[in-house]
């Protein structure tokens, strides 16, 4: 699993290339910015687009909208997300 | 389940899917019917083009909404490609697949072809209204 801040960089140019972000750098993201309201200011179909991201990149699955409201406020909750996830199937698969 | 476009709001000349056929719980076809007769088309650029993926949205409209005239609406389209326009006589195939659902929203991708051959495609969502939640 790679370091943190790098996942957390990653999620930030996946983001901006998936939403269309022009003109922005991962830099312009900060890692505890509101991805919604009043932060980077994404909407429900924004929301999705992060649902088929965590999909198609990582194999992760958000089924529910309670799930992204908790993992979707932040890079950084979207970072530990995916780290948390990915460590877990990793010790399952040693099993 | 082709009864689902009998139960949509929009019928003729508003309805531009002739049919549908669920074949998944995620994927849906159907047929998008282009008549040299068809009022929508007059005087509107790629008219044929929106119609085809306004076909795509109700047949999706099956997916997320069920046999129901639970109130639901096309919210967004993204990424619409056609690489070849779409004529009067033209039998459309529309294969829709349901992508992803997150609360009222649903996203979807549709692909267009023509005598077996892909003509466009697009990334369209529906949302539901606050009665109809079922997802």
């Amino acid at each position: 699993m790679a370091d943190l801040s790098d996942l957390k960089r990653k999620l930030k140019e996946l983001l901006i290339d998936r939403l269309k972000f022009e003109d922005m750098s991962p830099e312009d993201i900060g890692d505890d910015e509101p991805l919604f309201q009043g932060g980077l200011g994404l909407d429900s179909i924004d929301a999705l687009e992060i649902v088929v991201m965590l999909e198609t990149e990582f194999g992760l699955k958000i089924k529910n909208e309670a799930s992204a409201r908790e993992y979707f406020r932040s890079i950084s909750s979207l970072a530990e997300l995916v780290a948390e996830r990915t460590q877990r199937a990793t010790v399952e698969e040693g099993k | 389940m082709s009864s689902w476009l009998s139960f949509l709001p929009h019928q003729i000349p508003f309805r531009a899917a002739s049919k549908a056929e669920k074949i998944a719980d995620d994927r849906v076809t159907g047929w998008y019917l282009a008549s040299a007769g068809d009022a929508l088309q007059e005087g509107v650029a790629s008219a044929r083009e929106h119609l085809v993926v306004e076909a795509m949205a109700q047949i999706a409209g099956m997916l997320v909404f069920g046999e129901s005239a639970a109130p639901g609406f096309l919210s967004a389209i993204d990424g619409v490609i056609f690489t070849d326009p779409v004529q009067s006589g033209d039998r459309v195939y529309l294969d829709v697949r349901l992508v992803a659902v997150l609360g009222r929203v649903s996203r979807f991708e549709g692909k267009a072809s023509r005598e077996g051959r892909e003509i466009g495609s697009a990334r369209f969502y529906l949302a539901a209204g606050e009665e109809s939640v079922n997802a």
